[in-house]
């Protein structure tokens, strides 16, 4: 396969809990169940140390897998406690070292603050901008780009991301757009580095929102992410094939 | 007919954390498009109720037979009879999760001293009243048990036809690990124990024409069971070429 898709590790997740997938297994279950590219979700990842990193890169290689992104929880920037903001600054670090190694195009990593809360404080936002500026001007070295998604807290205010980004404004940040089929997407869109395709959007507005990012002169890849925990070899597979027919309709030149 | 991969081909990867059992059948169904799996106990992390239905599972929804289960540390002689009795709980063990995995045969072996190459009265008495009461349960459960020319005695011809002789039933086979033999009649081997072959480990270090001509004599003698292969912490590409060539094989015999 030649599109750019990719799935989400996080999409097997239910099979990560009751143990049937490893991150090797998903990389497998990639390549040559699905045919897409790795995008690993770093719960997928038991550790970050060194020597494990490197058997998942030589697992990359071997199967000739790209990395979309490295998905990363538990290291978003803000958070009350300064003891543990500085705990997920030090695995955000961690983070990028195995993003480095791993070769990862993209990577996430949250802005943070308070689940509930729909709105950055002045002190937030500051912390949140510096050290995005920090990461991506490492980014930049490394040839990849870093930012937040928009799944919780106050990034799922479209308005703030955008003020995230035009505050940080540096061509290695951008935005995981996790589609919401609604008009934030679009607000977002010019600094989309990578996507996530959830079901009610593969059941749904696929074609127009892919053709709305596609249209902003998105490059990445379509990332596609189940969240049931449940059958979700074959969930996953019907999602697969809803984007391909996609890119298959506009490689057709059928436009959406 | 079929061609399986044994789990142990991959033994290294198992052992270096980058294949799990379920990786294994990942790999065998959508690497390599087989519809087999034939799996080694240690590829197992338990034979426990719940993670062997996990493993079931995992067949089902690859649609992949289980051809073979060998089976080590459940041989039948042992020279202490604490440990002999603990070998025979093990093969018990063994036993149920054939039956719970649905595997078509089982390896266990007949054991006695590494080097030795001859049974004892006492240890043939011993393994064939065992492998009698093995196949009278096998063939209440629609499979086939029996040892593989793998180590000591077992590995002399003559021994597994005096044992096959000896045991006596349709449910009881040879595990035929090709070019695999010692004694006088080392070369005989494959041959004299073909009539018996319930399942192969196919020995790839041959010349093709070695290889195509013991499978020729299999097939002479009707063998009816599925090719198996079996090498030991090779690449996924080696692994590939040996599958390669016995296709080769089977596909020549197709256009004969």
């Amino acid at each position: 396969m030649s599109d750019k898709v990719s799935i989400a590790s996080y999409a097997f997740h239910g099979l990560l809990r009751e143990g049937t997938i490893d991150v090797f297994g998903y990389l497998e279950s990639a390549k040559y169940r699905y045919g897409v590219q790795a995008d690993i979700w770093n719960g997928m990842l038991p550790t970050t140390e060194r020597a494990f990193i490197l058997k998942v890169k030589r697992a990359l290689d071997e199967r000739g897998l790209e990395l979309a992104n490295l998905c990363v929880d538990g290291a978003h920037i803000w958070e009350d406690d300064p003891d543990r903001r500085e705990a997920n600054y030090r695995n955000a670090l961690a983070a990028l070292d195995a993003a480095e190694i791993l070769g990862a195009k993209t990577v996430r990593i949250d802005a943070g603050g308070a689940h509930d809360a729909r709105a950055f404080t002045a002190e937030q936002m500051d912390l949140i901008v510096a050290r995005y500026r920090e990461w991506a001007r490492r980014a930049a070295d490394g040839g990849y780009r870093v930012g937040p998604e928009n799944h919780w807290g106050p990034e799922v205010v479209p308005e703030n991301m955008v003020a995230i980004c035009k505050a940080v404004d540096d061509p290695a940040f951008g935005v995981l757009l996790h589609f919401r089929g609604d008009s934030g997407d679009r607000e977002m869109a010019p600094w989309g580095m990578h996507t996530h395709l959830a079901w009610q959007i593969t059941e749904g507005p696929l074609e127009a929102s892919m053709g709305m990012l596609r249209d902003a002169g998105y490059q990445g890849y379509w990332g596609v992410e189940h969240h049931t925990g449940r059958d979700e070899y074959t969930e996953v597979a019907v999602q697969v094939a809803r984007v391909r027919t996609v890119l298959g309709r506009w490689a057709a030149g059928v436009q959406g | 007919m079929q061609v399986s991969l044994m789990s142990y081909t991959f033994n290294q990867k198992t052992r270096d954390g980058t294949m799990d059992a379920f990786g294994y059948l990942e790999t065998v169904r959508y690497r390599y498009g087989l519809r087999t799996a034939d799996l080694w106990n240690r590829t197992l992390a338990s034979i426990e109720p719940d993670y062997l239905q996990q493993v079931k599972q995992g067949l089902a929804e690859r649609e992949l037979e289980l051809v073979n289960l060998a089976v080590d540390g459940a041989h039948i002689w042992e020279d202490d009879p604490a440990v002999r009795e603990q070998h025979y709980q093990v093969a018990l063990a063994h036993m149920a999760a054939t039956e719970a995995l649905g595997a078509k045969t089982l390896r266990i072996d007949a054991g006695g001293g590494r080097e030795d190459r001859h049974f004892t009265d006492e240890q043939f008495d011993h393994i064939v009243m065992r492998y009698k009461e093995y196949a009278r349960r096998a063939a209440d459960n629609g499979y086939r048990v029996g040892p593989e020319n793998h180590w000591g005695s077992e590995a002399v011809p003559e021994e597994i036809v005096r044992l096959c002789q000896a045991v006596d039933s349709p449910a009881f086979g040879v595990l035929l690990h090709t070019h695999r033999w010692f004694g006088e009649h080392a070369l005989q081997g494959d041959a004299l124990a073909a009539p018996w072959v319930m399942h192969t480990h196919l020995t790839m270090d041959v010349t093709d024409e070695s290889l195509a001509a013991t499978m020729a004599m299999l097939r002479e003698a009707d063998y009816a069971g599925v090719w198996g292969i079996e090498m030991g912490g090779v690449s996924y590409a080696d692994a590939a070429v040996a599958l390669a060539r016995v296709q080769r094989v089977l596909e020549g015999w197709r256009l004969a």
